[in-house]
């Protein structure tokens, strides 16, 4: 084990003695870690000063990767409560064990059909995607997801060309709804249990084995092999409460339908209420849809101070961080450093540009006064700072009334001040006594803190369109497919279309929605289904009375954002 | 053996736990009261923010009711997660309507204390706090001082009796919802396992066994307790005698304006000391500002402290010169002036501010005719009970006493105050212009939308055509809210509330004065009382 030894020596003296028992531990329950890569992006294991003494974390030196693969500290338990993260050889065998609950029903892709994006060489099987993270806690390895799942997405140029992947932006591809039923369908199985999964779990192994021995599976953390002991604490332990806590879960979130989310959307506001475990079925049923499309995440130093969130409810990037974090981990488990240096990250991480060669410059330069005519009062510049000077354009990032705006009232309605006051009781008791700053951030010293800043707002919050061309469909729930036809009345909006299709149309600005490829492989978008209506955000202040020419120039000038 | 070992333990942990956080008050300012031995522990200062502000102090500052009956603050915390299905709807105890002011981490009348552990115990916020919108579609807006019109406050008694006797009220279940919310240190986590939650568990089941008086009646609904029968079972231990006293949450603001110098009007009525303060409680059982805030915090669980002592001269001296809030919607100024001329003639005699009238005195009953069950619920034993149990607790104060009729209150922020009378049997103010046979029978209460229209809160087939539908409830079920119609939008959750005028105590008759004007002169009255 060479690079292990040699990266143990740039260690503090205390980590260093902690992570030596770890791995003396470790090695002590199962074979020891195996490691591949190069120099420079080989991940670290290490202790978690002031953590658990069993508790490693695949870290990365590279915030890129850090963002992609960095933990928020979910994957581990505290206590009662027993984290969220799947046992890695679970993770692997699930697929295999149950292909019949994958989308496409074919097995040996890993969780590729739900939309998780793997890089290029990565072997989907044994491999993690994008937006997923490891750790190794109690001896036992674990995954569960980070920013980057919901937050990474990609596109393409043609239907032949290689995915671009995108950092901070929607995951347009990723069906976390269908996902999550498939990991409800999977426990509530009568295969799910310790015998066939522990079968499985050898039989990949095996395969695992025979790819390393041909040096394969180059580039990520490989947790090691189940021992024994591991096979018998996964026997009599993990898998038993796994089910359990997954069909606990299921009948927590029961009312929610995740069939109807579809790629590239969540029911942001309806899943804390099963885990604030709200009795909903005394709710009413204007409040149990809120399907809506995954935002950017790109330049949060330009939206400080801003109503975040599609209903603006929230105007501190702390807590909505806080918030989204939820996903990922619960406040004794969150690892707080980890989402500072995401939070970071964010602060400046830009979109890309829109192809140079497919941008008209001319016509876009006669889109722009357009633009500062119609839109930029709510809409603002095309980059930080979105608002200004002084009072220019302060509507952005302010929220519309509902009866103005006119869109879609479905996730409206699903945030209830009841939620607004709940929340107010998330991360109660922080900042803790013994709270200490994270290295080189002092001001963490005093983070996470109880959440104060939720609010039940009248409408949907006004957006800057940073990277627009990478956030469709539009708006709250993605109900129109490209901003041409946002530049369309309502009446002439397509009604059906296919999402979760990421080759791009430079034309129309959005992804291709109804091309034979579109529809074989992607979700069909119905907007007659409650809470996907197309309607509002037109009308003269919107654009939609616009001649052709200048909505040409406009779409053009957006192409630059 | 094993049993004294774990008690030494508990008591080195609570030793250690209290000398980590506890500031005992310097002992020069202690006035024991002569002949008792007690210890009291002051507890950690509440933050400036909220000792600070009188507004905030009221709302949700300490009187003292955490020692004794502060519920340990993971448990509150955690309560309305575990036990959802003792709660009318989502939300935790948003759901019971509690007012709720923005990014707070609790309803106003809650107040959260370290005394040796942090705990939250309530306070007179809790019934006389207000909320109102203006349309379905704005915010709420909270009025300290008011009575509240929308808080299910036998909803929460029920809840955590419900939740004590719950066998998952236990500390596994409990550790484990707070493991997701916060990591306790260890003698924090053995302090929960082993005293809190165990502790919390029997007195919420002593509380609910006492309580469990209220099942035998009607439900006291959103706006509404019974707070003479509380006094007298609860407080004085005396028997249930099946009496109903169901009665609204008074508004408590501007206690100054009650204090009428130069008052010769003679109601006839006992009184302990003549006095030109008006009678208090909606039947004049006393004259003492201080007496019934004294009684009312003694009710919610203080104890008789300087804190204590100090908290209720301060909740005084701001509640006198509190203002009521002013309308927040337009009104019709010419139409006003026109409706004070019918004041004059109508209402001035009993309601008219700073005059010598009757105002503040008690109406015979033969004369008012209004629900004849709050008054009798009060007796001579019960007033010389409380007398003599408060004077057994040290404290003096204007002994109370028995009357026969309902006083004449002010109409100061009367516009906040619906519904009418004391029990609340009239929706609104229009309704209240009504002869008695033409008032609704059939309305709902708990809703805080404002109807500028009728003055008091929408009550009627605007919030749920179920509001209006006659006849008394089939069966009372625990929760008889017409559903959940609207959009959610509106706050709070259509948990509101049905009330019947045929049930006991619910009678919606008498006060029938007014009733004869024009429409003109009505809506012309109605306009005027707006303004006050």
């Amino acid at each position: 084990m060479p690079r292990l030894q040699s990266d143990l020596c740039g260690f503090r003296k205390r980590s260093r003695a902690v992570f030596i028992a770890v791995v003396l531990a470790a090695t002590s329950l199962s074979t020891a870690p195996s490691w591949a890569g190069s120099a420079t992006d080989l991940p670290e294991i290490y202790s978690v000063p002031g953590g658990y003494l069993f508790d490693n974390v695949v870290q990365y030196r590279n915030d890129d990767d850090h963002f992609k693969y960095g933990s928020l500290g979910g994957e581990r338990g505290y206590n009662a409560q027993i984290g969220f993260g799947l046992p890695y050889w679970i993770w692997v065998a699930m697929p295999e064990l149950f292909p019949e609950y994958l989308p496409d029903k074919i097995p040996g892709q890993g969780l590729k059909a739900f939309g998780y994006i793997y890089e290029k060489g990565r072997d989907p099987r044994f491999q993690l995607p994008i937006g997923t993270s490891q750790r190794q806690n109690l001896g036992i390895d674990r995954v569960w997801i980070n920013c980057g799942a919901c937050h990474t997405g990609t596109v393409r140029e043609t239907p032949e060309s290689e995915p671009q992947i995108v950092l901070g932006m929607p995951a347009n591809r990723y069906n976390q709804g269908a996902w999550g039923k498939f990991l409800f369908d999977c426990a509530a199985d009568e295969k799910f249990t310790p015998d066939r999964l522990l079968f499985k779990i050898r039989e990949m192994e095996k395969e695992r084995r025979k790819l390393v021995s041909q040096g394969k599976l180059q580039g990520s953390y490989l947790p090691p092999e189940l021992s024994y002991v591991d096979e018998w604490i996964f026997k009599a332990f993990v898998i038993p409460t796994m089910r359990n806590r997954l069909l606990e879960l299921r009948s927590r979130l029961s009312y929610i339908d995740f069939t109807s989310w579809g790629p590239g959307r969540v029911d942001t506001w309806n899943t804390p209420k099963g885990l604030l475990n709200f009795p909903m079925d005394k709710a009413p049923q204007a409040e149990k849809k809120g399907n809506t499309d995954f935002p950017s995440v790109w330049h949060q130093l330009g939206r400080v101070g801003m109503q975040l969130h599609w209903d603006g409810n929230n105007d501190s990037v702390h807590e909505r961080n806080l918030s989204a974090s939820f996903a990922g981990t619960i406040p004794a488990t969150l690892d707080k450093c980890s989402l500072r240096r995401i939070a970071h990250y964010l602060e400046t991480l830009a979109p890309p540009p829109f192809p140079a060669a497919k941008i008209d410059r001319a016509l876009a330069a006669r889109g722009e006064p357009i633009y500062n005519r119609v839109c930029a009062n709510c809409h603002g510049a095309p980059t930080p700072p979105f608002r200004g000077p002084g009072e220019a354009w302060k509507t952005v990032g302010t929220v519309i009334p509902l009866n103005k705006i006119g869109t879609d009232r479905w996730h409206f309605d699903s945030y209830t001040p009841e939620l607004a006051k709940a929340q107010n009781s998330l991360y109660s008791g922080y900042p803790l006594a013994n709270s200490r700053a994270c290295p080189g951030d002092p001001a963490s010293k005093d983070y996470p803190a109880r959440f104060s800043h939720f609010r039940k707002t009248d409408g949907y919050a006004a957006s800057p369109l940073d990277g627009i061309w990478l956030r469709a469909p539009y708006l709250h729930n993605g109900s129109v497919p490209s901003l041409r036809m946002l530049l369309e009345p309502s009446a002439n909006r397509p009604k059906d279309f296919w999402i979760g299709y990421d080759v791009y149309d430079y034309k129309n600005v959005g992804f291709v929605t109804d091309s034979p490829e579109a529809k074989a492989q992607g979700w069909h978008y119905d907007t007659t289904q409650t809470a996907n209506g197309n309607q509002g955000h037109e009308g003269r202040a919107y654009g939609t009375e616009l001649s052709p020419e200048e909505k040409d120039a406009l779409i053009e000038y957006l192409k630059t954002f | 053996m094993r049993a004294q070992r774990r008690v030494f333990v508990l008591l080195a942990l609570l030793l250690a736990a209290t000398l980590g956080h506890v500031r005992p008050a310097a002992a020069g300012s202690l006035a024991f009261p002569p002949g008792t031995v007690w210890l009291w522990i002051d507890g950690e200062p509440q933050p400036k923010e909220i000792t600070g502000d009188p507004r905030q102090n009221f709302l949700y500052g300490s009187i003292g009711a955490e020692s004794a009956s502060g519920i340990p603050y993971w448990i509150i915390v955690t309560l309305p997660r575990i036990f959802p299905e003792y709660l009318p709807g989502p939300g935790g105890y948003a759901s019971l309507g509690l007012p709720w002011e923005e990014g707070k981490e609790f309803p106003t009348g809650f107040s959260k204390k370290t005394v040796i552990i942090p705990r939250v115990g309530f306070n007179c916020a809790l019934c006389h706090s207000t909320q109102y919108r203006t349309t379905v579609d704005s915010k709420p807006v909270v009025v300290a001082a008011g009575g509240s019109n929308t808080a299910d406050i036998q909803g929460l008694l029920d809840f955590f009796s419900k939740a004590a006797n719950d066998p998952r009220f236990n500390a596994n279940t409990i550790l484990k919802e707070v493991d997701g919310a916060y990591p306790l240190k260890w003698y924090e986590r053995l302090l929960y396992r082993f005293v809190l939650i165990p502790l919390t568990r029997q007195r919420l089941r002593e509380q609910g066994q006492q309580f469990a008086w209220t099942a035998s009646r009607p439900r006291w609904g959103p706006g509404r307790d019974a707070p003479m029968n509380l006094t007298k079972i609860n407080f004085l231990e005396m028997k249930d005698d099946g009496s109903i006293d169901h009665t609204d949450f008074p508004s408590i603001w501007h206690l100054a304006a009650r204090e009428q110098a130069g008052r010769t009007y003679d109601d006839k009525t006992p009184r302990p000391i003549p006095s030109h303060t008006m009678l208090m409680n909606l039947d004049g059982a006393t004259t003492s500002f201080r007496s019934v805030i004294i009684d009312s915090a003694l009710g919610l669980g203080a104890t008789n402290t300087p804190l204590f002592r100090t908290r209720v001269q301060e909740i005084l001296d701001w509640l006198r010169v509190l203002k009521p809030p002013a309308y927040p919607l337009s009104h019709d100024e010419p139409k006003a002036a026109r409706g004070q001329a019918v004041f004059e003639t109508e209402c001035a005699a009993c309601h008219a501010a700073q005059r010598d009238n009757r105002l503040g005195t008690v109406i015979p009953i033969e004369e008012i005719g209004t629900d004849r069950e709050r008054l009798d619920t009060w007796t001579q034993a019960a007033a010389d009970g409380a007398n003599k149990k408060v004077a057994s607790l040290g404290i003096t104060r204007t002994p109370m006493v028995k009357t026969q009729g309902y006083i004449a209150v002010q109409l100061d922020g009367i516009w906040l105050r619906g519904p009418y009378l004391h029990n609340g049997s009239v929706p609104t103010l229009r309704a209240l212009l009504s002869p008695a046979a033409e008032r609704p029978k059939v309305f709902c209460r708990g809703y805080d939308v404002l109807d500028p229209e009728n003055v008091g809160f929408i009550s009627d087939a605007r919030i749920d055509p179920r509001c209006t539908e006659p006849g008394p409830p089939a069966t009372p079920s625990p929760w008889d809210r017409p559903g959940a119609p609207g959009r959610s939008n509106e706050w709070p959750r259509p948990h509101v509330w049905k009330y019947y005028v045929s049930e006991r105590g619910n009678g919606n008759g008498g006060h029938e004065y007014g009733t004869h004007l024009s429409p003109e002169d009505k809506d012309a009255l109605l306009e005027y009382l707006k303004t006050l």
